[in-house]
């Protein structure tokens, strides 16, 4: 292997993994802070993806990269809604529904968008190569990389250093506790869904100008990401970042070293980390 | 209390919105059902397939009044519904055709639709509905993972399936039936032509990309077979169709440096594959070879993101709709659209899927004209020994030996229409091939058996 098809396929895997690290981010806020695992959220980095299709058209794709998010951000608030009432019961009611809120959400957007795979014209800023110490990386993998930097940073800095952050963080430690404190816990439950799913619209945003999609692809995607949560931890938001760069690393050289067993990489690796801390890779083991 | 009457006012239009969700945005007129996305494989759903279809009565009901059902299984429910407008739209023609000319013996041909999510688990259980409808046959299943699962069904129940998927040696080897005929492309012969292009280029090195099914497998190895030393086999990632992201892939594939990239993907993958390709400038050093390769569902969002690589992708098509002097084909061509409009709300072009599940339709219908007996065996029968033409070409039928259609076959490469009439390439034709030339003969077949393992089952011989 030479060196710059090393540090090509370094990029490659950092920017595939930045991509799943914004769907596991907001999945990993949602399962931490209100305990629910949301079926949907593959819908929603979907929705972001044909949101941009749209706003793009009009606006142009900057601009695009915040206001999708909001949209489907705004579009969560009335998840989170219809999820409140089955808080505290089985498990199985929520997992239920927001199962069935990824099949409206797939649906709604047939209606709208039809079934036709769509893509994305990238930006003529964007559609280049830059070359960085005489190796050529295509400029938009580089751009993801960047963004999904800016957005765990983003995140980190508002978890750690903002009222909101400290308010979420006490959630997830103790909702009760938080709750006799007289803070607005449900409010608080809302704003964290649709951080959640903004987060993931904002991952379907930066997806729309490489991969065709439909909207059928929303009920499949989140079996993708599933491996990512279980190695960095469910309840783990720190260890999303770590986790997604890992895997998109191994698919990247495994795809050189191991093709015939690329479907396989993800999930295996997800197993021996079972194996070997199943609590997840990037999460510390809780005192007994 | 207010808050909790809002929540629960919420999730009743959301279980509203889902059971109108179910019913799709398809104006077909004909019974469907979604059946289940999942891919675990139940026992329920083996049970039913070792029941026996209970045709003996159903004679009287498919025969009986002014319609001759005939069923479908198709995709509405995975990644792969992606193309599912343009597959159904082609069956809709056909029965529109059919039916403006007088239907079939005076009866009308209804289409009953079910859906197996393109999971081989559904589709024992929705051919067995779809035969209590009191279908006379069933077109599908849609994908080539199902298609093995298919002809299992249709062998247990002595019930006649034409399957529109690229067919392969998953089933026309390992799971040969009398009850299962196959109008698609051939993967052994798609194999054969992309071999025939590659050595007559020059080509030395190749890498395949492709699904996890039957037919990218078959045009894999029979690729490779055919040319032997003559192109190097770089290696093989096959990926599942949910996957769109190959954005690793190709960076490793780059790296390898192949002359041609050996596809055996369409859809979404296609779409990804292609577009990630061109950002990585793998287009500038490699051609790729494969199949649907002017098929409209897979070329459309390209064009119009203006990142298809004209001349650099070269394949099998079927329909070749660009060839307006091709009588009728113009005529056929906006048929097709405007019937995607009308039932589907969607604009539609010319697609290669579409033109199989026409055929299909068409086959069908055609071997019913020449029997009176609409029995499951008697129809078995009328499509081993049906002839007929097509504006695209005379005496289409069932090879004897192993039902698959001899179509004539395009090898084309996809370029931009200097017309203006296209948005979507068109194929500049390297050679069009007649079935016999490319197709794997029945020694071929039963060499290939052999060498697996495996007992050649010649069709020919269970002929009634």
């Amino acid at each position: 292997m030479t060196v710059p098809f090393f540090f090509q396929t370094l990029v490659t895997g950092l920017s595939s993994g930045m991509i799943s690290y914004m769907m596991v981010a907001g999945m990993s806020l949602i399962i931490s802070g209100m305990n629910m695992v949301n079926f949907g959220q593959g819908a929603f980095f979907v929705l972001g993806t044909y949101l941009t299709y749209t706003i793009t058209a009009h606006i142009g794709f900057i601009p695009s990269l915040i206001i999708a998010p909001l949209v489907v951000g705004g579009l969560g608030w009335f998840v989170e809604r219809a999820v409140r009432p089955l808080f505290g019961k089985n498990m199985l009611y929520i997992m239920l529904l927001t199962f069935g809120v990824a099949y409206i959400v797939c649906d709604g957007m047939i209606m709208i968008w039809g079934y036709a795979i769509r893509l994305m014209k990238l930006p003529s800023f964007l559609n280049k190569s830059v070359a960085i110490f005489g190796i050529y990386f295509p400029t938009y993998y580089l751009f993801m990389i960047a963004v999904g930097l800016l957005i765990a940073i983003s995140f980190w800095i508002m978890m750690n250093k903002t009222k909101l952050g400290m308010m979420m963080r006490a959630i997830i430690k103790d909702r009760e506790m938080v709750a006799c404190l007289g803070i607005n816990v449900n409010k608080l439950f809302s704003i964290m869904f649709m951080l959640g799913t903004g987060i993931a619209g904002l991952g379907g945003v930066l997806n729309a100008p490489i991969t065709g999609m439909s909207p059928k692809e929303g009920l499949s995607i989140f079996g993708n990401i599933m491996p990512i949560l279980m190695i960095g931890g469910m309840k783990n938001m720190n260890g999303c970042l770590p986790a997604a760069l890992l895997v998109g690393l191994v698919n990247a050289f495994g795809a050189i070293y191991l093709p015939q067993f690329y479907n396989l990489l993800p999930a295996a690796l997800m197993v021996i980390c079972m194996f070997i801390r199943p609590q997840g890779i990037f999460t510390k083991k809780e005192a007994a | 209390m207010k808050k909790r009457l809002l929540s629960l006012l919420l999730v009743v239009a959301m279980f509203g919105a889902i059971l109108s969700g179910c019913s799709g945005s398809s104006k077909t007129t004909s019974d469907q059902s979604t059946g289940s996305n999942t891919s675990t494989t139940t026992t329920e759903s083996t049970t039913k397939s070792n029941e026996t279809a209970n045709t003996e009565n159903k004679e009287t009901e498919t025969s009986s009044g002014d319609v001759v059902k005939i069923g479908v299984l198709t995709d509405r429910s995975s990644a792969g519904a992606a193309t599912v407008v343009w597959a159904e739209a082609g069956a809709e023609l056909a029965v529109k055709q059919i039916n403006e000319a007088g239907g079939i013996k005076g009866k009308k041909v209804v289409l009953v639709y079910r859906d197996t999510a393109n999971d081989s688990a559904n589709v024992a259980q929705k051919a067995t509905e779809l035969v209590s409808e009191g279908v006379v046959a069933i077109l599908g299943p849609k994908g080539d993972g199902e298609a093995p699962t298919g002809a299992q069904w249709a062998e247990t129940n002595k019930f006649p399936m034409v399957t529109p998927c690229t067919m392969n040696t998953r089933v026309t080897i390992e799971n040969a039936s009398r009850y299962m005929f196959s109008v698609g492309f051939n993967a052994w012969a798609i194999a054969n032509m992309n071999a025939i292009y590659a050595k007559e280029h020059g080509y030395k090195s190749a890498y395949f990309i492709g699904n996890d099914g039957g037919a990218p497998g078959d045009s894999r190895d029979f690729f490779f077979r055919n040319v032997g030393n003559e192109v190097e086999n770089l290696g093989s990632s096959q990926v599942a169709s949910s996957v769109t992201e190959f954005s690793t892939i190709i960076s490793s594939v780059a790296g390898k440096n192949p002359d041609i990239i050996l596809g055996g993907i369409a859809g979404p993958n296609f779409v990804s594959l292609i577009n990630q390709g061109a950002q990585f400038g793998l287009w500038e050093k490699a051609h790729y070879l494969g199949w649907y390769t002017c098929d409209s569902t897979n070329t459309s969002a390209l064009a119009e993101a203006g990142n298809y690589p004209y001349g650099k992708v070269h394949g099998v098509d079927l329909w070749p709709f660009w060839l307006s002097d091709i009588e009728g084909n113009d005529q056929m061509v906006a048929d097709y659209a405007a019937l995607g409009k009308e039932l589907y709300n969607q604009d539609i072009l010319p697609s290669d899927m579409g033109y199989t599940w026409y055929i299909g339709i068409i086959a069908i219908c055609e071997a019913l004209k020449t029997t009176d007996d609409w029995s499951p065996e008697g129809v078995t029968t009328a499509l081993e020994n049906v002839r007929f033409d097509t504006i695209y070409g005379k005496d289409l039928h069932f090879r004897d030996f192993d039902h698959v259609m001899n179509h004539s076959y395009y090898y084309v490469t996809a370029v931009e229409d200097t017309s203006g009439k296209w948005p979507v390439p068109v194929g500049e034709i390297y050679k069009v091939y007649k079935a016999e030339e490319v197709l794997p003969t029945k020694e071929e077949m039963q060499a290939y058996a052999e060498e697996i393992g495996l007992t050649f089952k010649d069709l020919s011989t269970l002929k009634k």
